[in-house]
């Protein structure tokens, strides 16, 4: 197998590095230990989704209580742990007695700089908190809903095999405390929410989380766990208005959200409050989305999945992935191994959403550079399409009498000066050094005005030196009339120390019959 | 004021009714006006008819509840049973007497239990709102008399009822004056209604829309009216996640009185357990009964209606199959129908129920009362029911009491486990 993968993959390598221009390199002592970890990355990919036990046959995922297992015995507190985190892998060989403690808060926090909402939760923050317990666990569940709630409040936990998934055990009334059991017979990873009516809004005011019951023989092994969950708000004024926002229903109705985000607000977990990880590293990301009405296209910029367990289920189904659905009320877990360091961005690829309503979280990676598997920016060249390189640019024509006088030549040549030539030549004329010569005291215009007329006719490509410094770039054809041509340069010549020269149309006309376009330099 | 009441009926007007056809308006109260509504929840969204009533302008405040509390020592915190109010009852007040700085004398009184409130009304000669009454008042904004309709008047109104409860409540008068001359019926506290218990919903908001006829009997088509409407959602969400002894922070209340009677309940006295309920009943054989008259033995109890087709006759082949189980040990126990059928459920009628369903006379009863000695037990036991054109949804409950009348057991019954009923009996029954 390794054999294949070298023969494969270096000359493919081996030909991008010759089309960038930097063949001839030496690889760094670094890059060549880069390139043994990423052989040995592959490779791992290769083998990805082999779990550290046996895998269940098919029959068995499909009727887990089939399942052989050790007895229940002992009891213990789950452990929860609040977005990003994930609690600690569960280590038990065999079920136990689990007592789950969640309280219900309502109160405002905020949902972007300047920006706050009423969230409604389970624990103090959105998403509600991460629970972890084993297949075949027994599970004594209290709903805890503060004194100073104005609402009641359950819990219907898609892990939970029973009817409303607990909803109607668990109502509670404002400072109340519910209670009850289930046993968690389906390993996976579950949405939980709260389903009192209005359940659209107490969904759409934050009132979400994951429960992950981890299979008889627990998960694959990874370096770090993250807990990422998608949701959109519905407020009462547009995106970013300052100021504490209500909820709209009307919003919610038609499912056009104002804020898409992970984990409760925007910019949860970007900038600093990224994920961290290394290179060299894998990493599990427990992904769910609590809607209330969109499907996520969750995606990782620069990253692909090497296994991605679908809708939350327990296997692996698929590998290689660059985008994966997650629905309203549905979950999924990602794994992949970082080999380059940098900033990944996740996002909901519904691009609107992450670009203009929030859904962007990032995961910072740091190790190692591998030049191998991702260069960066080797070289940044001019591209030019076959057959010439001087474009012309379309202009629609304007029917005007020509200039009276030399001031009124000025006057429209300024105005033509700042749409067209200020762009490049800068508004004082100063040109961009080593792109675009000045036409401020410049000795090549002032020497020359055909010349002049000439270059702004046909345009220029190649070397030219303009005040003693050396240009190599490309102005293109401007496609203007003998009048524009005449105007534009008698504004130049008039203005930042220039010789003052009037170019007249006459001449124009003259210069476009007599001077041809320099011919094209031929292809490298 | 009743002087010059009995003075009219005297003469004889309408009672409460001046002889222009007016009602004297109590002072702080004003008249609501009778009139047809549509309840969020209602079967064939069918509108309701609302007599004319007497609605109290603010809710009852800390102060005036300390008032209240000084003549009436047992309804004191360090003295009110726990039957009546939970832990909760008034937990914000510095002590028995006095409010403190979490309870302004000025606002409403919150962390009240249902039997609290309707005690303090019938203290004053009045009575708790019925949910329909303080629905069809509610539905009032500052200039029109249903405002429901209006998106704005909504989003408003779901504006307050999305925010927590933490701050401190402002005075009982700063509430909106709406049309009737009612203040603050949105926007202060969540407030009590006499049948609270009539909200069907069961917790799990997605089965609302359409229960499941084997879930509440005769339910079948009952359907929000309004599925726009979040605010009404709210609140009857609120008031079904209640039971009679809970007291919530921001839950108060306001009183009611009737305009063509005057006629107010049995005062809540204080009861330990069930069977010191006031209250008297009829049974099948049309004998008075007190519900102390039932001490002294194992009961299990449910309440229903005779005329129901579906979901009775099961709950009471639930409770035979109960009878068959405990074979000789079944002496020693009784079973009782409460009905909340007041109108058709006479003894007659429940007499012939009992016969074609060959219930043993000597350990079955059935008994009927008035519409607020059934709701008053449906309350304590905390079942759920709610009448529409003489068909009633309800909980499909039954509890056992023991010889006290405490409840030691309570559960869903209709194909469900009657096992741990069973259990509970048995454990109570004397060995032989």
């Amino acid at each position: 197998m390794k054999p294949t993968i070298l023969t494969t993959a270096l000359p493919a390598i081996a030909v991008i590095l010759t089309l960038s221009g930097c063949g001839e390199r030496q690889l760094s002592p670094n890059e060549k230990l880069s390139q043994e970890t990423f052989t040995k990355q592959m490779l791992e990919i290769a083998r990805a989704g082999a779990p550290a036990q046996p895998a269940p046959s098919p029959d068995v995922l499909a009727n887990p209580t089939a399942q052989p297992d050790k007895p229940v015995s002992g009891a213990e507190n789950a452990v929860l742990a609040d977005a990003p985190n994930v609690p600690p892998p569960i280590t038990r060989d065999h079920p136990t007695k689990v007592t789950m403690k969640l309280e219900v808060q309502e109160l405002v926090k905020r949902m972007a700089d300047g920006v706050d909402y009423t969230f409604w939760t389970f624990g103090g923050s959105v998403p509600g908190k991460f629970m972890r317990v084993r297949q075949n666990d027994e599970v004594e569940f209290h709903l805890m809903n503060r004194p100073d709630s104005k609402m009641p409040h359950n819990i219907d936990l898609h892990a939970v095999t029973g009817p409303g998934g607990g909803a109607a055990s668990s109502f509670t009334a404002p400072g109340h405390e519910s209670v009850f059991s289930f046993k968690a017979l389906n390993p996976g990873l579950y949405v939980y929410h709260c389903a009192t009516a209005p359940v659209g809004m107490h969904v759409a005011n934050g009132m979400y989380g994951l429960i992950l019951v981890e299979p008889i023989g627990g998960l694959p092994k990874v370096d770090r766990e993250y807990y990422v969950m998608q949701s959109e708000f519905y407020t009462k004024g547009p995106y970013g208005e300052a100021g504490i926002q209500p909820f709209n229903m009307e919003k919610a109705l038609t499912e056009t959200p104002d804020y898409v985000v992970f984990n409760g607000s925007v910019g949860a977990i970007a900038g600093d409050k990224a994920l961290p990880a290394k290179v060299g590293e894998k990493v599990r990301l427990f992904v769910g989305n609590g809607g209330p009405n969109l499907t996520s296209s969750f995606h990782v910029i620069g990253e692909i999945f090497d296994n991605v367990y679908l809708e939350g289920g327990i296997k692996p189904a698929q590998h290689q992935v660059q985008t994966t659905m997650i629905p309203s009320g549905g979950s999924c877990i990602v794994e992949f191994g970082l080999e380059v360091p940098g900033t990944y961005i996740l996002v909901d690829h519904s691009i609107f959403r992450a670009f203009n309503k929030g859904a962007v979280g990032m995961i910072k990676v740091t190790g190692d550079e591998n030049k191998l598997v991702y260069s960066g920016k080797q070289d940044d060249r001019i591209y030019q399409l076959e057959g010439g390189a001087i474009q012309t640019m379309p202009q629609t024509s304007t029917q005007q009498p020509p200039a009276a006088n030399k001031d009124e030549r000025i006057a429209r040549g300024k105005v033509l000066y700042n749409s067209v030539c200020f762009a490049c030549h800068q508004p004082e004329g100063q040109g961009i050094p080593k792109a675009f010569p000045p036409v401020a005291k410049s000795d090549y215009l002032n020497a020359d005005p055909k010349r002049a007329v000439a270059t702004v006719l046909h345009g220029l490509q190649g070397k030219v030196v303009v005040n003693g410094e050396t240009y190599e770039s490309i102005m293109p054809q401007l496609g203007l009339n003998d009048e524009q041509v005449a105007n534009v340069l008698t504004y130049v010549y008039s203005q930042w120390g220039n010789s003052g020269a009037e170019v007249l149309p006459e001449m124009v006309k003259e210069v476009r019959a007599t001077v041809p376009a320099a011919p094209a330099p031929a292809p490298h | 004021m009743r002087l010059v009441l009995t003075v009219l009926a005297v003469l004889g007007c309408a009672f409460g009714v001046s002889l222009a056809g007016t009602p004297d308006v109590p002072p702080g109260m004003v008249l609501i006006p009778g009139g047809e509504y549509k309840p969020l929840y209602a079967k064939e969204a069918k509108s309701r008819k609302t007599a004319p009533f007497f609605l109290d302008v603010g809710q009852a405040t800390n102060g005036q509840y300390l008032e209240f509390l000084k003549a009436r020592p047992e309804w004191r915190r360090s003295a009110v049973l726990r039957t009546q109010a939970d832990k909760n009852y008034l937990i914000h007040w510095s002590g028995d007497l006095e409010p403190g700085p979490l309870a302004p004398l000025n606002a409403p009184v919150t962390h009240v239990s249902w039997f609290a409130a309707r005690a303090y009304c019938a203290a004053q000669g009045k009575r708790l709102p019925t949910q329909d009454e303080w629905e069809f008042a509610a539905r009032a904004d500052a200039t029109r008399l249903d405002a429901t309709k209006d998106e704005a008047y909504l989003r408003q109104l779901l504006e307050w009822y999305s925010k927590p409860a933490s701050s401190a409540l402002a005075d009982a008068g700063a509430g909106v004056l709406n049309v009737h001359g009612v203040r603050g019926l949105h926007g202060v506290v969540w407030e009590w209604v006499y049948d609270f218990n009539s909200t069907m919903i069961v917790g799990d908001s997605r089965g609302d829309g359409s229960l499941e006829r084997s879930l509440f009997c005769g339910a079948g088509s009952l359907l929000a009216a309004d599925v726009g409407n979040y605010a009404a959602y709210m609140r009857y969400a609120l008031r079904s996640s209640l039971k009679g002894d809970y007291c919530v922070a921001s839950l108060g209340f306001r009183a009611a009185r009737s305009v063509q009677e005057e006629v107010v309940g049995p005062a809540a006295a204080g009861f330990n357990t069930i069977y010191e309920l006031p209250g008297v009943w009829r049974t099948q054989d049309d004998k008075p009964l007190t519900l102390a008259q039932l001490k002294g033995k194992l009961r299990v109890v449910t309440m229903g209606f005779t005329s129901c087709k579906f979901a009775c006759p099961r709950i009471i082949g639930d409770m035979k199959r109960i009878e068959k189980t405990l074979e000789k040990d079944a002496g020693g126990v009784g079973f009782v129908f409460f009905s909340f059928d007041t109108a058709a459920d006479t003894p007659g009628k429940m007499k012939a129920t009992q016969e074609e369903m060959k219930l043993d006379g000597s350990r079955w009863t059935f008994a009927v009362s008035n519409e607020e000695t059934v709701r008053q037990l449906a309350v304590a036991l905390d079942f759920k029911f709610t009448s529409e054109g003489g068909i009633f949804s309800h909980s499909n409950l039954i509890a056992v009491l023991d010889a006290d009348g405490r409840v030691v057991y309570r559960g869903e019954v209709l194909g469900a486990d009657l096992a741990p009923a069973l259990a509970a009996i048995r454990n109570r029954l004397p060995p032989p």
